[in-house]
């Protein structure tokens, strides 16, 4: 493979008449031979297109609301030397900042390559050998909506596909039951809703599923899963009166669409067994269980990790509707709360996938839209509330896992943590890496739209092969 | 230039090559220049006129298209004329049999310029001079030393390609193929699709049969399945003019506008709201739906097509329309709003234009000339610079008062939002006003504001981006049209900083020599003396402004009458820069959407919340009052400039507003009247347009085949596949602008033809089939004919259809078509939210809103099963249908009538019989699953009288959802109000008279055991108190519940048949988050039964679906359903 596998793959999706619904079953999925008869048997066939990657799936931790990098993973001792004084900063930001700010949190090193972590994120900490910190990261703007379409879609306002709909459309999902692509927040939507993970202009099968974390029962996590109206041996019996009459149908019409539809039936059928069974924590040990923790980013991170397992591409876990990090009062507190639900998780998850022995081709990311300001932020009335303003100067995102050097650090922002200053390292580069990491040249993968070949990087990106293993 | 200046023009132009010197000047420009003193003194005032950059911007823009379009022709390919090759620089610059054409050390010399002057004998080119403007740009060229980017590269090849393509050929009208030796076809499209099928060696497939026929056409011009009368009807009727009755009978139908406005709401990317705005903004549009209904209209009424075109682009300046026409416009302005930022804006709408009409991606020249298609750059801004000079407007379409309360409260939200606003902009224009020098001084650090204002929250005393990009754009212009007020700021910009101190003066003696028509007299006064830094001319042109301003105002307050101007005519020019029409710290009136980047966040967030509550009066009122989003001119509209890369801070040229060079020609010329949209519109629907034609005669087609002569719908450039029957497309388009670009008629020879009535089944001859599979397995040849998979909407309407409960009315405010219980409208009512659009729509591949969608995909993914299968709308149409079909005691009956109601047909023996046997099957099955402890519980509402401790009384609640009992379809409702029971728990009513009561009665007398556990969650409010009551015994458990689960248990009790055991839950003292959960099990110690509230629950039995039932909703699942052959 498998070039011109992925080739055929795009020649397909165009032609409606020929393609569609076998590569939409393709999508959700994968190697169990339903497919044969369209010769689409070989489980390998929807991975790797450009060459061997070293993950095969996603997992993305997303703090929306920005975290602020120098309280988190980028400590800035010369901040508490400048404690109380004002910047000469020239950078402009949502609003007014003054003085530097030092971190309220302590930092120490840890593990053999002795990066400095804040003490917030000391469970996450001790897995940081396993981990690449880019501490160079930048966005364009100061604000959370472009922000976040920049690092959810590689465009700060056009419709363009998501990450995730990208990889998706790229690799398929390797389960029959599940769809390729998830995310979950727990009590409603971030700012910009779905369009965080939109198809844009590829097609609808590859938009992420959102599901609402927060639910337990199974007919509030996946749409139309519960058949209440029936029982299951009955549904078993119309489907086969259904496939009966289709059969007969398709026979005299001889149309791949025809096919495509009998399958999905059947799939639908096993989905909605196969997604009750997915989503069943308590299926875990209570080992596992207790090591995620109870609250709903544990149970979010405990189901995220039984979708990979199960074949599911990428999954993004945000930390809750709206944007719960964007702490511009506070930070003390509010951080520190924060950190708290979500650190034992994350930690819990790089645990468990060692132990599972997934971590080395599971992709882990963890970071936000932005950062926040090394200074204070300021009310209109010029007083101070604790807390930081938006940074797309300068912050920090880090990686994990399939085909990640950990231990690692990439770029700096300067003394003072404003503004990324070696190897400033632009969100096209992010997905650049991301996307290579899962087998794909980045400015390979792309799909034909309005007149061109658009890709998740644009005209940017580069592979930042410095963290790469 | 005045006659006073050249008074002595050799010492002025001394005195400027000694100022050029000075000021480090290229010599060699000046050199050149010095015979054109307008444009030495022009250069001279505006600096550098091109850097690198610029040159071969001159030549992109100027020099490459005039020797394409002018010399090319002659001098290149094969034809050499003079042997002048103008293929690359190289070629050029060695010449022909006269020499080589350039003289670059003497650029007057250049043969060149003698024969575009036409001044020495030589004419080039012959025919067709060049004007005035191509002559000063070739001079320009050759003085810069004729750069031309990338040496070698060729000059024509790839344009001439581009030229030749076929889309951007004039239409043709080729002859209708003879074909010899067939009785095939029916009309003259017949005749190009055989013969291109003949030259292939493929055959045509033979006639569908009517029922086939029926649903065909129906579902082609409708969306809609017939009835099974209409096909009945069909196949009984004789006539020979029977087929066209019914094509003329459906295109008469009011359904046919609906689905084919649909096909063109995917084109114009129509939604129901803005996508996602900040919290401030209302996200619903005003106009949407009336557009929407606007089109069905008129394709109801077969407007012609280039006059619905011309509506949607220009109606405001349409003279011969109607008013409600002017919700045509909604085509352009219901897409996304990207935040409020202007260039993605006008950048969605030049692509839904372009890529709509015209089948051209011009779009991607925003940030660089179109990479396969003829599309420079600056045609993306000149189309630009018209929708730039182009402002919303909201307007009423219905002239009629709709009732008192809506007009007065109407006006009221109206007023105070006017008010608002024209206060605020006052204060802010004032505002900026006072703060001239602080503009003046940001104009030398510009980049420290950002190009959009939203990017930061600003306080009232902040300098706003917007007005920082007002003077840069007021300066710009200033130097541009050489305007006398700025002159002296100009020149000293030109002067290096480090420099200043030292050439100041020069340029300090330079200015006294100017007229007062080159630099405004005060102005000139004011720098007499030569400032010591640029910041210090600043502040004299602050000065100055300032003391206008207090003159302006002292004037008006003394004078008694109303003045418009000052009397000294020099102060009046310095006046005009504070207060003149587009002054740089004016802020026009117009909508907030355009003008919110000119507040202070916080009026901005006052301004938007008066605006939504305009919007939601008319969006949420029951009165339907039409409104329109327009477009119309400016008063002064404006030339735009290139934004490099797209940049919005990084700008080029300026261009001129016009129309595409590639389909303009020779004949390109800005646009002369307001904005020059309607100029734009014309171009557009020029029967002379190589395009516009070509793409509706395509989109039509693809609607009828299922793909189009052009596989590409949007897209007719260069990377396009050819079309598949050039000569028809041709012939059709010249045949439809003839009839008047009738769509009607379109449809009825399309529909007429032999091609569209084969059947889709391929051919039974296996030889036959295997060469056309092998050589046409596309089917682009039409060797038969395609299937249709029904789209989402057709899908619905059809299940709709088939249960008979369709409703069909028309136009109107939108419907949430997932909600419960099922709306029975035309899916092409449903609300379109392209920002929380229902994951149903995006599954079943319905067009995204965000985009301008040409051909939808069509993805096979479980979830459309799972949709199909278990979603409550589903299973009312399944209900219904049953209902319609079941005859009493006849089952046989009852499968026909299914079967005729959902394919239009009767069912095969052997459907018949499986279907039957399912019936039995299913019934057995069903039997065992239901409960028999279901019907020992009732749910209601009552209170709990604490003396008797009894219930006191005991109402059922009417209305169960599927999932809860409660009042009514809402939730509270508004007589019973909060009282709901759920299989789990419920919540009590909102007095202690609506206490909700779970009731289970005895079957018989026998003994049980209770055990059940009770909690109210919430940590909010004052918890419940809960009660289990028997009628036979009183009070059995009484308790007060809060946050802590209890256990509520009886270890033994006798029941007598009849008795009554009560779940009793109420409000306790304050109704605020009662909602609790109370799972009860009675087990009969002396028997087997076991009642569960939560297994027993209603939706057991209710929401399950009867034998029928179940067979009618799997005849809605079938493939021939879905599909029309």
């Amino acid at each position: 493979m498998h070039y011109g596998d992925l080739l055929n793959r795009r020649r397909m999706l165009r032609q409606s008449a020929l393609g569609m619904g076998a590569i939409g079953l393709q999508c959700l999925l994968g190697d169990d031979g339903l497919l044969a008869n369209e010769g689409a048997n070989d489980s390998r066939q929807q991975q790797i297109p450009h060459f061997p990657g070293t993950a095969k799936r996603v997992i993305h931790f997303f703090l929306n609301g920005g975290p602020s990098h120098v309280d988190t993973f980028d400590h800035k001792p010369a901040l508490a030397k400048h404690a109380g004084q004002p910047l000469a900063n020239t950078l402009t930001t949502e609003r007014k900042t003054g003085a530097a700010f030092p971190s309220p949190f302590k930092f120490q090193k840890y593990g053999e390559s002795g990066i400095e972590v804040s003490e917030i994120f000391s469970k996450t900490a001790q897995h940081i050998d396993d981990i690449a910190v880019i501490r160079s990261m930048y966005a364009q703007v100061p604000n959370h909506e472009p922000s976040l379409m920049l690092m959810n879609c590689g465009d700060s306002i056009q419709a363009r596909p998501s990450v995730g709909s990208w990889v998706t459309y790229g690799l398929g999902s390797e389960n029959q039951n599940l769809p390729g692509f998830i995310a979950m927040c727990p009590g409603g939507l971030p700012i910009k809703d779905n369009e965080n993970w939109q198809a844009g202009f590829l097609p609808g099968a590859y938009q992420g599923t959102y599901i609402d974390s927060q639910h337990k029962q199974l007919g509030k996590l996946i749409e139309n899963i519960e058949h209440p109206h029936i029982s299951i041996s009955n549904q078993r019996k119309q489907l086969e009166l259904l496939q009966l009459w289709n059969r007969k149908h398709a026979v005299e019409r001889n149309d791949d669409r025809l096919e495509s539809r009998i399958h999905a039936y059947e799939l639908a059928f096993r989905m909605q067994m196969g997604a009750a069974e997915a989503f069943d924590v308590s299926a875990e040990s209570k080992d596992t269980q207790e090591m995620y923790g109870a609250g709903v980013h544990g149970r979010q991170t405990l189901i995220a990790r039984r979708l990979l397992e199960r074949g599911v591409r990428y999954v993004q876990l945000w930390h809750g509707a709206g944007q719960p990090w964007d702490n511009h009062d506070n930070i003390a507190d509010n951080h520190r709360k924060l950190a708290g639900e979500l650190d034992p998780a994350v930690s819990a998850l790089l645990t468990d996938l060692k132990q599972r022995g997934m971590f080395e081709d599971t992709l882990v990311i963890w970071g936000g839209e932005f950062g926040r300001t090394p200074t204070v932020e300021l009310t209109g009335a010029g007083a101070s509330k604790l807390g930081r303003d938006h940074n797309h100067w300068g912050f920090s995102v880090w990686l994990a896992g399939g085909g990640i050097k950990g231990g690692t650090t990439y770029g700096a922002t300067d003394d003072l943590g404003f503004q990324a200053v070696e190897n400033p390292t632009s969100v096209h580069d992010l997905h650049a890496t991301i996307l290579h990491t899962l087998g794909f040249n980045h400015e390979q993968l792309t799909y034909r739209y309005a007149g061109r070949d658009f890709r998740l990087t644009d005209v940017h990106g580069r592979v930042i092969k410095e963290i790469l293993a | 230039m005045t006659h006073q200046t050249c008074m002595d023009r050799r010492s002025c132009v001394a005195s400027r090559v000694e100022l050029n010197k000075l000021l480090h000047f290229p010599y060699s420009r000046f050199f050149v220049m010095q015979f054109v003193f307008g444009l030495v003194l022009a250069l001279f005032l505006f600096g550098s006129a091109y850097g690198d950059d610029e040159s071969v911007e001159l030549f992109e823009r100027e020099i490459r298209p005039l020797l394409i379009n002018k010399c090319s022709e002659c001098h290149t390919g094969s034809m050499l004329s003079g042997g002048l090759n103008l293929e690359s620089r190289e070629s050029l610059l060695q010449g022909g049999e006269s020499g080589s054409p350039l003289n670059l050390d003497q650029p007057e010399m250049s043969l060149l310029l003698q024969a575009i002057r036409r001044s020495d004998g030589l004419e080039m080119p012959p025919e067709d001079p060049l004007n005035d403007r191509e002559i000063a740009a070739v001079e320009e060229w050759i003085k810069l030393g004729a750069p031309w980017p990338e040496t070698g590269h060729i000059l024509s090849h790839k344009s001439q390609t581009q030229r030749a393509h076929w889309a951007f050929q004039p239409i043709s009208n080729p002859d209708v193929p003879r074909i010899e030796n067939s009785d095939w076809g029916r009309n003259p499209i017949d005749a190009f699709i055989l013969r291109r099928l003949n030259e292939a060696k493929l055959h045509p497939a033979p006639e569908a049969d009517r029922r086939t026929l029926s649903r065909r056409l129906s579902y082609t011009l409708t969306g809609l399945p017939p009835s099974p009368e209409q096909v009945a009807s069909f196949i009984a009727n004789n006539n020979p003019q029977a087929y066209e009755e019914y094509v003329d009978e459906l295109l008469a139908s009011p359904r046919y506008g609906e689905h084919w406005a649909r096909h063109w709401l995917d084109v114009a990317r129509y939604s129901d709201t803005k996508g996602y705005v900040y919290a401030r903004e209302e996200r619903f549009w005003v106009h949407a739906w009336a557009y929407r209904d606007w089109v069905v209209d008129a394709l109801n009424r077969d407007l012609p097509y280039d006059q619905f075109l011309r509506l949607q682009i220009a109606a405001d300046q349409v003279n011969d329309c109607e008013k409600s026409d002017l919700a045509a416009m909604g085509f352009l302005t219901l897409g996304r709003r990207f935040l409020g930022v202007p260039w993605d804006v006008i950048d969605d709408r030049i692509d839904t234009l372009c890529r709509g009409t015209m089948g051209l991606t011009v779009a991607c020249a925003r940030c660089h000339d179109h990479k396969y298609d003829p599309i420079p750059t600056a045609d993306y801004y000149s189309l630009y610079g018209v929708f730039a000079s182009s402002e919303e407007q909201l307007v009423r379409l219905q002239d009629a008062p709709a009732s008192d309360s809506y007009e007065a409260e109407l006006e009221k939200r109206k007023t105070a939002l006017n008010e608002k606003l024209r206060n605020s902009r006052k204060e802010s224009s004032d505002r900026a006003r006072s703060r001239v020098q602080d503009y003046l001084m940001a104009q030398l650090e510009l980049e420290k504001y950002p190009a959009q204002g939203f990017d930061q929250i600003f306080e009232k005393d902040d300098l706003l981006p917007a007005f920082v990009r007002s003077w840069q754009a007021w300066l710009h212009q200033s130097k541009r049209s050489q305007e006398p007020v700025f002159a002296a700021w100009h020149l000293f910009r030109e002067i290096p900083a480090e420099q200043f101190e030292e050439k100041s003066a020069t340029v300090s003696q330079y200015l006294t020599q100017l007229p007062d028509d080159q630099l405004n007299r005060l102005v000139r006064d004011a720098f007499q003396t030569p400032p010591a830094s640029f910041d210090e001319v600043i502040s004299r042109y602050a000065v100055l402004l300032q003391q206008v301003d207090a003159d302006w105002q002292a004037h008006q307050k003394n004078a008694s009458d109303q003045v418009i101007k000052l009397n000294d005519p020099s102060a009046e020019q310095l006046r005009q820069v504070l207060y003149g029409p587009r002054a740089p710290s004016d802020i026009r009136d117009q909508p907030v959407a355009h003008i919110e980047t000119f507040f202070d966040s916080g009026t901005l967030t006052e301004l938007w919340k008066l605006q939504g509550e305009v919007d939601r009066w008319i969006i949420n009122s029951a009165e339907r009052v039409p409104h329109a989003l327009i477009l119309r001119d400016v008063e002064v509209p404006s030339d735009p400039r290139i934004l490099k890369r797209g940049n919005p801070v990084n700008y080029g040229d300026d261009v001129p507003r016009q129309f595409l060079q590639l389909l303009s020609g020779a004949k390109q010329e800005p646009f002369k009247k307001g904005s020059g949209r309607r100029e734009l519109a014309d171009a557009i629907t020029s029967p002379q347009n190589p395009l516009t034609a070509r793409v509706i005669v395509n989109r039509v087609w693809a609607y009828h085949f299922g793909q189009g002569l052009v596989t590409t719908p949007s897209d007719f450039g260069l990377r396009s596949s050819p079309p598949s029957h050039p000569e028809l497309l041709d012939w059709l388009t010249t045949w439809f602008i003839n009839e008047g670009w009738s769509l009607k008629k379109l449809h009825r020879l399309i529909l007429t033809s032999s091609a569209y009535q084969q059947t889709s089944t391929l051919p039974s001859d296996s030889e036959q089939l295997a060469v056309a599979e092998k050589l046409d397995p596309e089917n682009r040849l039409l060797w038969r004919m395609n299937r249709h998979r029904l789209i989402f909407e057709e899908m619905r309407d059809s299940l709709l259809m088939a249960s008979g409960e369709i409703d069909l009315s028309v136009g109107g405010k939108p419907t949430n078509i997932f909600a419960q219980p099922s709306p029975k409208r035309r899916t092409l009512y449903g609300l379109i939210d392209r920002q929380y659009l229902p994951s149903t729509l995006r599954f079943f591949d319905f067009a995204n809103p965000d985009l301008h969608i040409p051909q939808r995909s069509e993805t096979t993914v479980p979830q459309q099963s799972l949709f199909l299968l278990n979603h409550p709308m589903i299973l009312d149409q399944v209900r219904a249908l049953t209902k319609q079909s079941k005859v009493a005691d006849d089952p046989k009956q009852s499968v026909i009538n299914m079967f005729q109601r959902a394919l239009q047909r009767a069912p095969t023996q052997y459907e018949l019989s499986s279907a039957l046997e399912f019936i039995q099957s299913v019934e057995q099955n069903t039997a065992e699953v239901a409960r028999a402890t279901i019907k020992d519980w009732q749910y209601g509402f009552g209170s709990y009288d604490e003396e008797q401790k009894q219930t006191a009384s005991f109402t059922p609640l009417p209305h169960f959802t599927g999932a809860a009992w409660q009042g009514g379809t809402a939730w509270p409702d508004a007589t019973l109000g909060w009282a709901q029971l759920t299989s789990t728990g419920g919540h009590p009513g909102n007095d202690l008279s609506h206490a909700c009561i779970r009731r289970w009665v005895a079957p018989r007398s026998t003994t049980i055991s209770i055990t059940s556990t009770l909690v109210n969650e919430p940590a909010a409010g004052d918890g419940v108190r809960a009660f289990i009551v028997s009628s036979n015994g009183g009070t059995l458990h009484a308790v007060k519940n809060h946050q802590q689960p209890v256990d509520l248990n009886i270890e033994q009790r006798q029941v007598e048949e009849g008795e009554t055991i009560d779940f009793v839950v109420d409000i306790d003292k304050v109704l605020n988050n009662d909602q609790f959960l109370w799972e009860v099990s009675i087990q009969e110690t002396t028997g087997e039964t076991q009642w569960n509230s939560k297994l027993d629950f209603t939706h057991q039995t209710l929401d399950q679906l009867t034998p029928w039932e179940q067979l009618a909703q799997m005849l809605l699942c079938t493939n021939e359903f879905l599909f029309v052959d």
